[in-house]
Parts: structure tokens; C-alpha cells; sequence
């Protein structure tokens, strides 16, 4: 079993008039996903990252070192999943059916165990 | 992880606002609206990754009461703020009886005289609901632009309107008010059952939620009387029928060819519960009436044997008691059954001259039905095909054109 990274990509402005309705269709899909994953004994956790403040860049710039918000990015990381799989076929599989396509997109990437 | 009850959000949201609509005053609606909105965004962004928590009506209630504290005191009403942040304390979710009484207060703002039914309802649908301006569009086949504005404006002549801060909430508001508050959820179903075609899942939606709004009416102590529960058996004696209304590709089915076995029978079941207690304390109001036509209907086992001279009696009842246009119409039908359609067609005389059926497609309908029982197709013809001409809409006219057609075949074979 090797463990994957799922990166739920997005866009920073998502936040749609969205209905009462819309938004629990959205949670219980979610809810079923993660739910037969977590089943499967394949989820490991979900981690959300915090919106808006908290989020800033250190970097490397005219000799010092800048901390800098993370500013006007085109697309943030809202949060991710480690999963266990197989393979990459089979991580790839569950990015495939993750509810968060409907909105943004998934990067899987292998965690290095070793 | 926990599974989410049907419905939740939505009925979670219009009792948020009602919550804080109650204690912040009709002065801060915009606000708790809002307030309700950042708590479920938070829900959305976080229950995906963690998971839904063992209560979530509770965890809705108090980040909103939060977000609301925080917009309050960015808008520098301390004063406000502190009160509510005091009741932070106080506990987590309300009991339930206590937040029913949140939702019957602010229906008794939604349904302020000073604002008209057609606000009533948008209003009514949207905060005490919890329906989206689009859902509500889609529910009541209004574009979306005039569901929005329609809540701006109504919102805002309620703030106009400068009321007491407990209005709605203090005690004989709902005695006092109860007939302007079942007249609202009245035309609310009416005119979510109306549309016979259209979003059928927003639709009935909309038309269980006119049912959760009159019976949250009745269990209130001073919303518990016989015309309530009129209501209420209305609504859900014409809800059951539902599902049998369109057929599979939308197609208008009309009650003679209706298939009865797919009736709703918890809903029938529930409809005669609350007829039965609106017969208790005398009374008779035009729920009772329609309420009657409705049973009588829903327990008929067939078109033809349905009991057709009481439901005559409750039309002409109802005619006393609340003379209507539409009322008439189907009381044609009702003297077709019983008299024979000669009689009938002379009972439609005056609905012909009536102007607010000058433009309504039922009125020809109702008249080519009642021509082709009669035994004359080619009136029958003319009728229904002007029906399909005044039709707005394309599923009836889709059925009007058929039945023309139909009569047209009988006239000439050939």
C-alpha cells in the first residue's frame, strides 16, 4: 500500500451564490465519497486549510528572506486528503470520483514513505 | 461520519434567521441573513475535509450567532453585539418548540398587511424557507431577476415600516394575525401547485414546505384552531395528488386519467388527520371547504364514482363564503357530474363574462370538456384550441392542442 497526497486545487473566488440546497447536495457528496474511502479503511485524513489570513509565502529575495501574503494566487490549495492505494492508477481512480471536480481541480501525488 | 437529515440547510437556515431576526430586531434582517450565510459557507468548506459534526444544527447556530456578533460590532453596534455574544453562554441549540416559535415570529413579519402577497410569498419562501431567489423562480415560474427584486424591495419596506423590535414575537401576535398568515401560506401553495409543469422537484419542495409552514402554525398554542388545520389538510390532501399531475415526459395528465394507486398515502393519510381536528370547535372557513372537495377527491376510488353532489354542495358553499373566479370554473365541472353538461354550460355564463378569466386557458378548457360531453366536438374543438392559444405555457398547450386535435377527429374522421 503507498499513500497518496490529494490536493484539492481551486479557484480563490469560489464562493458562488450558492443555494442552502446546493450547498448540503455538495457536503453529502463528500460525505459519500470520503465515507466509502474511510469504509475501505483507505482514508487516512482530510485537512483543511484556513482561508484568507494565515496564508503567506517565505522566500528567498535580494539576500534576505521575504515573508510575503500570499498574494492575488490564481488558484489556491482549499486543503487535501492522504489516501492509501495500490497504486497511482488506483489514487488516480479516487481523485476521478472526488466531489471537488464540480469546482476546481485535484493533484494526486505520491508521498515518499521511505 | 454523520448523514445529513433531508433538508436541512435549508430548514437549518430560515431557523437561524428567524433566530436572529427574533433578538436583533427586523432593523438587522440583511445582516442575519448574512450572518446565516457565512455559517453555512463555513459549513461547506469545512465538513467536506473533517467530516459532518454529531450536531449540526448546533455547530450552524453558533457560528452564525458568532459571524452575526463580529458584523455587528464592525458595524459598531456594540451595544447589540455584547447582548448577543451574552447569549452565547446561554447554551447551544434552542429546544425545539422554542425555535418553531422563532419561525412563527418571523412569518408573522413576512406576512405584515402592509406588505403585499406576492412580497409576502417571496419573502416568506426565502427567509423562513430558506429557498434561493432561483429556487423560488423555478417553484413559482418567475424569472429569477423578479424573485431578487422583489426581495430587495420587500425587505426594505419592512425596515421602512420601522416595527417594535418584538414584533411578530410577543404574545397574541399570531391570534391576532392568523388570518393574514394562512391567507399568505394559502396562495403560497396555490401558487406552487398551480403550475402544473415546470421544476416538479422545486415544486413539491415548495409545496412541502407551505405544509411544514401551516402545521409549525398549528403546534403554536395560539395558532392551534380549526382553520389551521383546514389548511393543513388542504395542503396535504392536493400535495398527495402531486406526483400523478405530469406524466414521464412532463405531459400534463388531467384528474379523470390520473392513476390514483400513486397518491401519496402518508400525505392522504396526514390530510384527514387534520381534517379531522379541523372539524372540531365549528367554524367554517373556505380551507374547510376546499379541504372537503380535496378528501372527497382524494378518497374517491375513480372520476365517475366520485361523490359528486356533496363536493356540488361545498362549491356553492364556498361561493358564499369566498366568491372566486376559479372557484366557479370548478364548480362547472361539479354541476356537469351531478346535472348533466346542458346545466353546466349554463353555469358557465357568467365566468365567460368574467374579466379575470378573459386571459385564463381553463376557462375554454373547462368549456370544450364540457361541449364534448355534451355531445357537440366541434365546439368542443374551437374551445380547446383557444385555450392553447391563451396557454403561456407549452406542456398545457401541448395537452390542449391533443384534445383539440382529438375532437377535430371526431368531427371529421376522415
Amino acid at each position: 500500500m503507498s499513500q497518496f497526497m490529494l490536493l484539492l486545487h481551486e479557484s480563490p473566488t469560489f464562493t458562488a451564490s450558492l443555494s442552502a440546497e446546493e450547498m448540503q447536495r455538495i457536503i453529502e457528496a463528500y460525505n459519500a465519497w470520503a465515507g466509502e474511502l474511510a469504509e475501505a479503511g483507505k482514508l487516512v485524513r482530510g485537512v483543511k486549510l484556513a482561508d484568507g489570513p494565515g496564508r503567506r509565502v517565505a522566500r528567498a529575495e535580494n539576500g534576505g528572506i521575504v515573508d510575503a501574503p500570499f498574494a492575488e494566487a490564481k488558484e489556491i490549495v482549499g486543503g487535501y486528503f492522504l489516501i492509501e492505494a495500490a497504486d497511482e492508477a488506483e489514487a488516480t481512480a479516487v481523485a476521478r470520483r472526488c466531489p471537488h471536480l464540480a469546482n476546481g481541480w485535484v493533484e494526486v501525488r505520491a508521498v515518499d514513505l521511505v | 461520519m454523520g448523514a445529513l437529515v433531508e433538508h436541512l440547510f435549508r430548514h437549518e437556515s430560515g431557523r437561524l434567521v428567524a433566530a436572529l431576526v427574533r433578538r436583533l430586531g427586523v432593523e438587522h434582517f440583511d445582516l442575519a441573513e448574512d450572518a446565516v450565510q457565512d455559517a453555512l459557507m463555513q459549513a461547506l468548506r469545512r465538513w467536506p475535509f473533517h467530516g459532518v459534526p454529531p450536531a449540526p444544527g448546533a455547530w450552524l447556530f453558533t457560528v452564525a450567532r458568532h459571524r452575526a456578533v463580529d458584523r455587528l460590532r464592525r458595524a459598531r453596534r456594540g451595544e447589540e453585539a455584547e447582548r448577543l455574544a451574552a447569549l452565547e453562554g446561554a447554551g447551544h441549540a434552542e429546544p425545539e418548540a422554542a425555535a418553531g416559535h422563532d419561525s412563527v415570529a418571523l412569518l408573522l413579519l413576512c406576512s405584515h398587511p402592509a406588505l403585499s402577497a406576492d412580497a409576502a410569498i417571496a419573502l416568506t419562501l426565502h427567509a423562513v424557507g430558506g429557498f434561493s431567489a432561483g429556487e423560488i423562480a423555478r417553484g413559482l415560474l418567475l424569472t429569477e431577476a423578479t424573485v431578487a427584486q422583489r426581495l430587495v424591495r420587500v425587505k426594505r419596506q419592512l425596515r421602512d415600516l420601522r416595527l417594535a423590535p418584538d414584533e411578530g414575537a410577543r404574545s397574541g401576535a399570531l391570534a391576532q394575525r392568523r388570518d393574514r398568515v394562512l391567507a399568505v401560506l394559502h396562495q403560497l401553495f396555490t401558487q406552487g401547485y398551480a403550475a402544473a409543469t415546470g421544476d416538479a422537484v422545486v415544486r413539491m419542495d415548495l409545496c412541502r414546505e407551505a405544509l411544514r409552514l401551516v402545521r409549525l402554525v398549528a403546534a403554536h398554542p395560539e395558532g392551534d384552531a380549526p382553520d389551521t388545520h383546514a389548511l393543513a389538510a388542504l395542503v396535504a390532501l392536493q400535495s398527495a395528488r402531486m406526483p400523478t399531475r405530469a406524466d414521464a415526459q412532463g405531459d400534463v395528465v388531467l384528474l379523470p386519467d390520473q392513476d390514483r394507486s400513486r397518491w401519496d398515502r402518508d400525505l392522504m393519510a396526514l390530510g384527514f388527520r387534520h381534517l379531522e381536528r379541523a372539524a372540531r370547535g365549528g367554524g367554517l372557513t373556505r380551507y374547510h371547504l376546499e379541504a372537503q372537495v380535496a378528501a372527497l377527491h382524494t378518497a374517491a376510488p375513480s372520476f365517475e364514482a366520485t361523490d359528486w353532489p356533496t363536493i356540488l354542495t361545498a362549491y356553492d358553499r364556498l361561493q358564499q363564503v369566498a366568491p372566486g373566479s376559479v372557484t366557479a370554473l370548478n364548480r362547472a365541472v361539479a354541476v356537469a357530474m351531478v346535472h348533466g353538461a346542458e346545466a353546466a354550460l349554463a353555469a358557465l355564463a357568467p365566468s365567460r363574462a368574467d374579466p379575470a378569466l378573459a386571459h385564463y386557458p381553463w376557462l375554454h378548457a373547462v368549456s370544450g370538456w364540457l361541449h364534448d360531453r355534451a355531445g357537440d366536438a366541434g365546439a368542443a374543438a374551437a374551445d380547446y384550441a383557444r385555450a392553447a392559444g391563451q396557454s403561456g405555457n407549452e406542456a398545457q398547450q401541448r395537452l390542449l392542442r391533443r384534445l383539440a386535435r382529438a375532437m377535430d377527429d371526431r368531427v371529421d374522421p376522415a
